[in-house]
């Protein structure tokens, strides 16, 4: 911590006479005379920059600055704690490295793709950026542009550049990075459910007596939620918990039951424990007889690999999600192989401990909560997996009320508020629409007063595929917002770095800091970030939290929603539309893309105005000064007609105005009331009366059970490759280090990404703890510390590697194989060997 | 938007086409290429018996001074709690903080909440690690 001398020896005194009396007093106590109105800070509610459980907490604002944030003791999520990442989001925005002007790569004056970065104005970045994209669109078409998005967008953000893509240049080329998080968990919402997220909510987490964790470290990646858990299992009599892994790690340090399992056998332990129940006929009749239908999914759909890869050409389905009806009979017999000696031969788990599990699910009086996170989704059968586990809670009746909840939880803040529900993704349009439904799309056109036929029906590049088209030079325009693909993306040897240095190719990023993205751009915008502009995140738990804008951003940076608007400017529709188009409504033939999607009567329906808190507190707002109108209530209220006027009920999101107000609500909110329980009658408004529950997502009000079997991983340890590969994150770290690594003090607690090993995996190969190592696969290489006695304790033949340090890109290493039905990545499986460095 | 212009001496020192090129302007990769190996790195020390690490502002969990290697925290037993529990003996160590003994519902408990139970995620221990580069956050203490 950066402590002045003088400031030092002024407290050390107190510090020292504060321990003699057994008291620690903080720094600033010393350091402040008690003048109330000089010592005011301004507090204001925000969720958490961080993860998807979306803690509320206070930032403390004086002259300007954020001096101080603390956890929110109003907030139902975190109840008045923060991790340690939370502890410290007041110092995020201050890494020295602030961008503060657009950064162009330039040759003699102008543009060159092996250029240095120089700066320029916002306007020569715009100017460039804006004639590439033209290039582009004329001679290529929208499919030749695209951008990469981000569940930390905002979700105006997200859905301002959803316009602007779908609507405006007519691409459906957007997908956001969660892509890489939450696409597996998508996929077997609507597969099961037909609508997207968690039918429960995190009040579960008092109401259940068991809970279940399925490839989650919660401890590390969801710490508040893990209060609560680790709250009900040390305070109600008979509650436990159970954690399956591939590795040991700190939730096993509350676990009544810990599992190691072999990676992809989760598969089999869940078919095995569907499986128990049905033999010993524990599942309840009644609820699947009234809320029930059984499926089964093609099999043998290959790994998302580029389709000359030998494993795709040997797939007999590749790609294939096609589900058939079964009768429960036919589902019981699919599951048969699936023995309790079978599950504890492939996964290595010991039967007694696959017992208890499957007993626990089997027992109709207990309350089980089931949780997980990238171990189910970065799963090349994320879809099924998830699936798998739905199946269970479906058979039990165990959904849809209080503590009885598959809880799929999410990773980042807004990758349900932004990502899904705003339908950033490349198939996607609000309130769980997709653009390949001719009905879904005339929504979409009608709500944004556009005619019919702007937004392509033909899905876009998914965000595995953004990369492979780089590489291939089909896209050639593209920006990425929000995120740090080329750290974060797998396979960056073969797929990202060729395809973002792709000569043919212009690439923007648009960041806070100079990232390993930005890095490999030709373009670099600096952009505001979290409390420096207004902003809306939803959470996990389907609630949505609205903030104000506390501080100003560094002069020179800019917010992502200013970012797309004043670009927006720069086109013409008779530029970027076909002339068929641009016939059915030639009215707009001369207007500019930002008159038609965000002056268009709604979006600028907000003259500009104060803005005020009920404390007398008054706040800025960069977008509203800049461009005249309330942009981010305009944004919000037109996005929010999906869900109260859209095609797909129970989207209903609260009021701006409202979520101002409360601290986070949780939709559907319907007259002013959130939802605890979704599908349930009496706290679901949308389930009708006297039904008691139900799945309205789908036609007939059932959900499905969907049979898939298990199916090997594209890559497993061989002669060569002799470890499995698991990547991941740690609690101190957020994503890719940006702004994490940037605060010292969770940059000194965890500075290197360390390989996690076991010990006698580390002497077998002559390392001792500390030691510098290579992590080497088929595609790349690594060197990192090697760590036998961390946190994270692995099983012989694997280790496990954190994705944060930019100084050491996991990523070089990972694979790029991805679940076919969501396209999602498979972070936790690849082979490897560690050799001396 | 009026345009503005940035004088600017370049002073091109890298040869690879990836490495970026402005001195000032680097990932945290350094000087190092995207497609270079990984930069070296040597095991850290955690800081150990220096004194207490002052806060940035009062809201802070403070950090811990020691290693914390040595001290597990399991279900049956947290090893933090033997110096730093309110009715601990142990001189000097900072006790738990009275919102710590407040639950979820606002009830005051005579012992630690069970939602408080895992000290290390909120209270961590520091490396001797050298920050990466400033973070220019001004606490109100250095004022």
């Amino acid at each position: 911590m950066a402590v002045s001398r003088r400031g030092f020896i002024k407290s050390s005194a107190a510090t020292a006479a504060a321990a003699s009396i057994n008291v620690s007093m903080p720094a600033i106590v010393q350091a402040m005379d008690f003048d109330a109105e000089k010592n005011k800070i301004r507090w204001d509610k925000a969720p958490c920059r961080f993860c998807g459980v979306g803690c509320s907490v206070l930032v403390g604002t004086k002259e300007g600055r954020v001096i101080a944030t603390q956890a929110d003791p109003k907030s139902e999520v975190n109840k008045g704690i923060n991790c340690i990442k939370g502890y410290f989001l007041s110092k995020i925005m201050y890494g020295k490295d602030r961008l503060t002007t657009p950064l162009l790569r330039m040759k003699g004056g102008k543009f060159h793709k092996e250029g240095e970065f120089t700066p320029v104005s916002w306007d020569v970045a715009f100017d460039v950026m804006a004639e590439k994209w033209k290039k582009t669109l004329k001679e290529k078409g929208p499919e030749a542009v695209g951008m990469f998005g981000s569940g930390q967008w905002t979700i105006m953000e997200g859905y301002a550049a959803s316009k602007l893509m779908k609507a405006g240049f007519r691409s459906n080329n957007i997908d956001p990075n969660a892509r890489h998080c939450m696409a597996s968990a998508v996929g077997a919402f609507m597969r099961a459910f037909g609508s997207d997220e968690p039918m429960g909510c995190y009040d579960d987490l008092e109401h259940a007596d068991a809970f279940v964790l399925w490839g989650s470290n919660m401890a590390e990646m969801h710490p508040i939620l893990w209060t609560r858990i680790t709250n009900t299992r040390l305070s109600k009599p008979g509650a436990e918990v159970h954690v399956l892994s591939t590795y040991e790690h700190r939730c096993f340090d509350l676990g009544d039951n810990n599992m190691v399992f072999t990676p992809q056998t989760d598969m089999v332990i869940l078919n095995f424990i569907a499986n128990y129940i049905i033999e010993h006929k524990a599942y309840d009749q009644t609820f699947i007889d009234k809320h029930v239908n059984f499926k089964e999914t093609a099999t043998d759909i290959g790994y998302g690999l580029r389709p000359e890869h030998p494993l795709e050409q040997k797939a007999q389905n590749p790609g294939k999600g096609k589900m058939s009806g079964i009768t429960f009979k036919a589902y019981a017999e699919m599951l048969k192989p699936y023995t309790l000696e079978h599950a504890a031969e492939l996964s290595g788990v010991p039967k007694e401990n696959l017992l208890r599990l499957a007993k626990l699910y089997a027992n109709p009086k207990k309350k089980i909560t089931s949780l997980w996170t990238m171990g189910f989704n970065q799963h090349t059968r994320g879809v099924w997996t998830n699936g798998l586990l739905y199946n269970i809670h479906l058979l039990m009746g165990k959904i849809s009320e209080p503590g009885n909840s598959p809880f799929s939880l999410t990773g980042q803040p807004s990758a349900c508020g932004t990502a899904r529900e705003v339908g950033t993704f490349s198939h996607r349009l609000p309130a769980d629409l997709v653009v390949k439904k001719k009905e879904h799309r005339d929504f979409a056109e009608s709500v944004w007063k556009l005619p019919e036929g702007t937004i392509p029906a033909k899905p876009g590049y998914h965000a595995v595929q953004h990369n492979r088209m780089l590489k291939d030079g089909v896209i050639n325009a593209y920006w990425s917002m929000c995120n740090n693909n080329v750290q974060a993306a797998a396979n960056m040897n073969e797929e990202t770095l060729p395809g973002w240095r792709n000569p043919d190719n212009f690439i923007v990023v648009s960041d806070p800091y100079p990232t390993v993205s930005a890095m490999a751009a030709d373009l670099i915008l600096p952009t505001a970030m979290w409390v420096e502009k207004e902003g809306a995140y939803g959470n996990a738990e389907r609630r949505t939290q609205v903030w104000r804008q506390q501080v100003a951003p560094p002069s020179g940076a800019k917010s992502d929603t200013w970012q797309l608007m004043e670009f927006s400017k720069r086109f013409k529709l008779k530029d970027v539309w076909p002339a068929e188009l641009l016939a059915k409504s030639p009215e707009l033939r001369n207007k500019t893309l930002y008159d038609v999607l965000y002056r268009n009567g709604t979006v600028d329906k907000f003259p500009a105005q104060k803005v005020s808190d009920d404390r007398g507190n008054s706040y800025g707002n960069e977008e509203m000064d800049h461009f005249g109108f309330y942009v981010q209530k305009g944004l919000f209220e037109e996005y929010r007609l999906f869900g109260t006027t859209g095609p797909k009920k129970g989207h209903d999101l609260a009021a701006y105005d409202q979520l101002h107000i409360e601290h986070g609500m949780r939709w559907p909110v319907v007259d002013g009331k959130e939802t605890k329980w979704r599908y349930r009658e009496g706290s679901d408004p949308f389930v009708p009366a006297g039904s008691e529950l139900y799945f309205y997502g789908n036609k007939d009000g059932r959900a499905n059970i969907i049979f898939a079997p298990y199916e090997q991983p594209p890559e497993m340890p061989d002669e060569a490759f002799d470890m499995w590969l698991c990547t991941g994150r740690v609690l101190e770290h957020w994503h890719s280090g940006t702004m994490t690594q940037r605060v010292p003090e969770l940059y000194k607690a965890v500075p290197d990404a360390q390989i996690f090993m076991h010990p006698e995996d580390a002497e077998q190969r002559g390392f001792k703890r500390g030691d510098l190592a290579k992590v080497e696969s088929r595609r790349g290489e690594i060197t990192a510390l090697v760590e036998t006695r961390g946190r994270n304790k692995p099983p012989k033949g694997l280790i496990f590697v954190p994705w944060f340090d930019a100084r050491r890109l996991i990523n070089k290493v990972t694979l790029d194989a991805t679940d076919p039905l969501s396209k999602q990545t498979d972070y936790k499986k690849c082979a490897v060997r560690v050799v001396k460095a | 938007m009026k345009a503005f212009i940035v004088a600017l001496t370049l002073v091109v020192t890298s040869s690879a086409a990836w490495a970026g090129g402005v001195p000032d302007i680097h990932s945290l990769r350094g000087d190092l290429a995207l497609d270079a190996p990984s930069s070296q790195t040597t095991a850290k020390e955690w800081q150990d018996g220096e004194g207490k690490i002052l806060r940035n502002y009062a809201q802070q969990p403070p950090l811990v001074p020691h290693s914390t290697e040595d001290f597990p925290i399991t279900r049956e037993d947290n090893s933090c709690l033997s110096c730093h529990n309110w009715n601990s003996e142990m001189p000097g160590a900072t006790k738990v903080a009275v919102s710590h003994f407040v639950n979820r519902d606002n009830e005051a408990l005579a012992n630690i909440s069970p939602n408080r139970y895992f000290c290390t995620q909120c209270h961590v221990p520091q490396t001797d690690a050298k920050p990466l580069l400033p973070n220019i956050f001004r606490s109100l203490a250095d004022e």
